[in-house]
């Protein structure tokens, strides 16, 4: 008898099991799971009314959803939602009814409405989410103007996630986690450099807009003082001098000395301030000596791992402070765009290059292969599919800072390529491959994959320090050639 | 007889449980059931502009990309012609194409990891792959460019009607697959 009960228990919870249950507070709502040939989906007007956004009809088969944070366009029979100029695709279609109602899958809720709402959907279980104000962050925006570059400093009351990523017109500066209030100073920018800074109140979380000056030619980014203070220093084009406002005197600029009778004479320079002398130093393009070498992964990014002994990140940080012992006996200065816990974003790494105006760009990895018998280095160059990208994505400029650099990166593929063959004993081929890292990067730029962790060869060659030496000393000898 | 008589009783209240049950259950899914206004087509729609499928059926040839010891980094090109069950519906069509790709690719990347396919009229197709499953792919630049390469050019050798692919992961769109190939542009 008990256990009639018991599968009656089970068999109605089962018919209830895929109901969504939202927890706002103490309140518990239930949306019911609905059926339509073999899928699940859930009638769209309660989500909406549960989660304060409103669905407006657009059109034959076609409607909106709309929130503080933007909006969302649906399209009967399709499992696809457009966001701004971008596509979501679901797990199953956005189905309409005969009496006008639209019901939509599960997947809807964290993939599209949590990006147009201003409130926090946690998933805490399979069909159970939770709805919780967001967190304000107050962001206070202080605008430096230097000689030869703008700092805009990013000071955040959390510590949160900061993404800076660059479009033809603006630098968009995202902070992730919490619903931004902002508080921009009144200085004004260098206009060459920045026309503005302004705040973009769309988007789930807001964001910053640094609106490009007609000077415009790279951006930085670093944190001052822990993760709470972040910078982004703009720079400008290196055949042309940017001078707008007085400022430290030990800066070199393009600009011919002051004996011009019609420039006015600039008043006596400024104490400089803490933040001042926290800046860096700027060096043209024409005075550059930067090298900049980058070690893939690193942090929690463990990168290849064939097995426990070898690890890619912690081989190619041994590599790469290798490379940068060679490089400093040259009169190169070789930076490092990580440290050793550190896995920043790939944009971070090719901005730190770009704002380093740097000679070139080398980021160095491992391989691994379905095949064991794959072995040697690669060096890769980055490929683009087509000509020149159109006008279709916002954020083309950013991936196309490689394009003009191609020929010189080539180049240097093929010395690296041919001093590393010379190392590991074979005769490999330059590749190139669409790569995030190398895109958006001004130098000539190349990728190496120093041998495959799933060959035994290189595998045991890779955990030879006087190996990983010899391949540090033919990457530093290689740049110096190609920088002759 | 007597002894029996509480098994019986049992049997007897199962059965009338069971079958109050299956008619709540009924009638609760009846209820649940909706009435679309146009008919469910197959779990995984294809835009219309792709066209009717030749009365005589060719084999699907995929073209599967991978390193080999004497191109390292430059995936060689593996053709592989399969006969697809279902190839006839023509809604099917891509997903059974990426499904039989990644099939291919097993060394390098598990079965499921693509949740969705979907095509639009401008000839793009949208691959979405699993979160979960990406976070997997342990195979650095070329098994990463590799896989990419492979669903690509199978999708494009057998469906004319597709012009590029754009990857995306989760649902979304994402700066890579896992943690080298760019995504920001449609695979040609």
């Amino acid at each position: 008898m008990r256990g009639s009960l018991l599968l009656l228990a089970g068999l109605f919870s089962t018919l209830a099991a895929q109901d969504l249950q939202f927890q706002s507070d103490q309140t518990f709502q239930t949306i019911r799971s609905r059926q339509a040939g073999g899928q699940t989906l859930y009638e769209l007007d309660q989500i909406i009314a549960l989660l304060d956004l409103e669905l407006v009809a657009a059109g034959s088969g076609t409607a909106e959803v709309r929130g503080p944070r933007g909006r969302l366009v649906l399209t009967e029979g399709r499992p696809l939602l457009r966001y701004r100029d971008e596509y979501i695709l679901l797990s199953s279609a956005v189905r309409k009814a005969t009496d006008g109602a639209w019901f939509v899958p599960q997947d809807i809720l964290e993939k599209g409405l949590a990006q147009v709402m201003d409130r926090k959907l946690e998933h805490t279980s399979q069909y159970n989410y939770r709805l919780e104000s967001l967190d304000s962050n107050v962001v206070r925006v202080d605008i430096v103007n230097y000689p030869d570059h703008v700092t805009v400093i990013f000071s955040s009351s959390n510590d949160t996630p900061f993404q800076v990523r660059e479009s033809r017109r603006y630098l968009k500066v995202e902070f992730d986690g919490f619903s931004i209030q902002p508080q921009i100073t009144r200085v004004a920018p260098n206009q060459e450099l920045i026309r503005e800074v302004r705040f973009d109140s769309s988007g789930r979380f807001g964001s910053f807009e640094i609106v490009k000056g007609s000077e415009y030619f790279s951006h930085r980014q670093y944190s001052l003082s822990g993760p709470d203070r972040q910078v982004v220093a703009v720079y400008g084009r290196p055949a042309s001098p940017v001078i707008a406002s007085p400022g430290k005197t030990s800066v070199e600029t393009l600009d011919p000395p002051v004996s011009n009778p019609r420039r006015p004479t600039p008043p006596p320079p400024r104490r400089p301030s803490r933040r001042d002398l926290e800046a860096p130093e700027f060096r043209s393009d024409r005075d550059s000596r930067v090298i900049t070498i980058d070690p893939g992964h690193g942090g929690d990014d463990v990168g290849v791992m064939p097995t426990q002994e070898v690890l890619e990140a912690q081989v190619v940080w041994q590599v790469s402070q290798q490379i940068q012992e060679f490089l400093n006996l040259t009169l190169a200065e070789p930076r490092l765009t990580r440290d050793q816990a550190m896995n920043p974003s790939l944009e971070f790494r090719s901005a730190q290059s770009n704002g380093d105006r740097s000679k070139a760009f080398v980021s160095v990895h491992l391989g691994a292969s379905e095949s064991s018998g794959v072995r040697g280095p690669v060096v890769y160059t980055h490929r683009y599919f087509d000509r020149r990208d159109s006008e279709e994505s916002a954020w083309l400029d950013w991936n196309e800072g490689q394009r003009d650099a191609l020929p010189q990166s080539r180049r240097l593929a093929a010395i690296l390529q041919r001093k590393l063959n010379l190392v590991f004993g074979v005769g490999n081929a330059v590749a190139e491959a669409p790569l995030a890292v190398l895109g958006p990067i001004k130098a000539p730029a190349v990728m190496i994959e120093l041998g495959f962790l799933t060959n035994s060869e290189d595998r045991g060659q890779l955990q030879t320090p006087e190996f990983l030496r010899q391949i540090a000393a033919a990457i530093a000898s290689g740049l110096a050639e190609f920088l002759e | 007889m007597r002894g029996n008589r509480p098994l019986i009783i049992s049997i007897i209240a199962i059965v009338l449980a069971a079958s109050v049950f299956a008619y709540v259950y009924w009638s609760a899914m009846r209820n649940r059931q909706i009435e679309l206004k146009t008919a469910v087509e197959e779990p995984l729609a294809v835009a219309a502009a792709l066209e009717e499928p030749e009365a005589e059926q060719k084999p699907i040839e995929l073209l599967i990309y991978q390193s080999t010891p004497r191109r390292p980094g430059r995936p060689f090109e593996r053709k592989v012609e399969i006969d697809l069950a279902t190839s006839e519906e023509r809604a099917s069509r891509a997903r059974q194409i990426v499904n039989a790709a990644i099939q291919e690719l097993a060394a390098v990347i598990p079965a499921g990891s693509v949740d969705q396919v979907f095509v639009l009229e401008d000839g793009t197709a949208l691959v979405d792959f699993s979160r979960t499953i990406v976070g997997e792919i342990r195979g650095g630049a070329a098994v990463e460019y590799a896989i990419l390469l492979s669903l690509t050019r199978s999708l494009m050798n057998n469906l004319e009607e597709i012009k590029q692919v754009r990857f995306l992961v989760g649902g979304l769109e994402q700066p890579t697959l896992a943690g080298h190939i760019s995504l920001a542009t449609p695979f040609r």
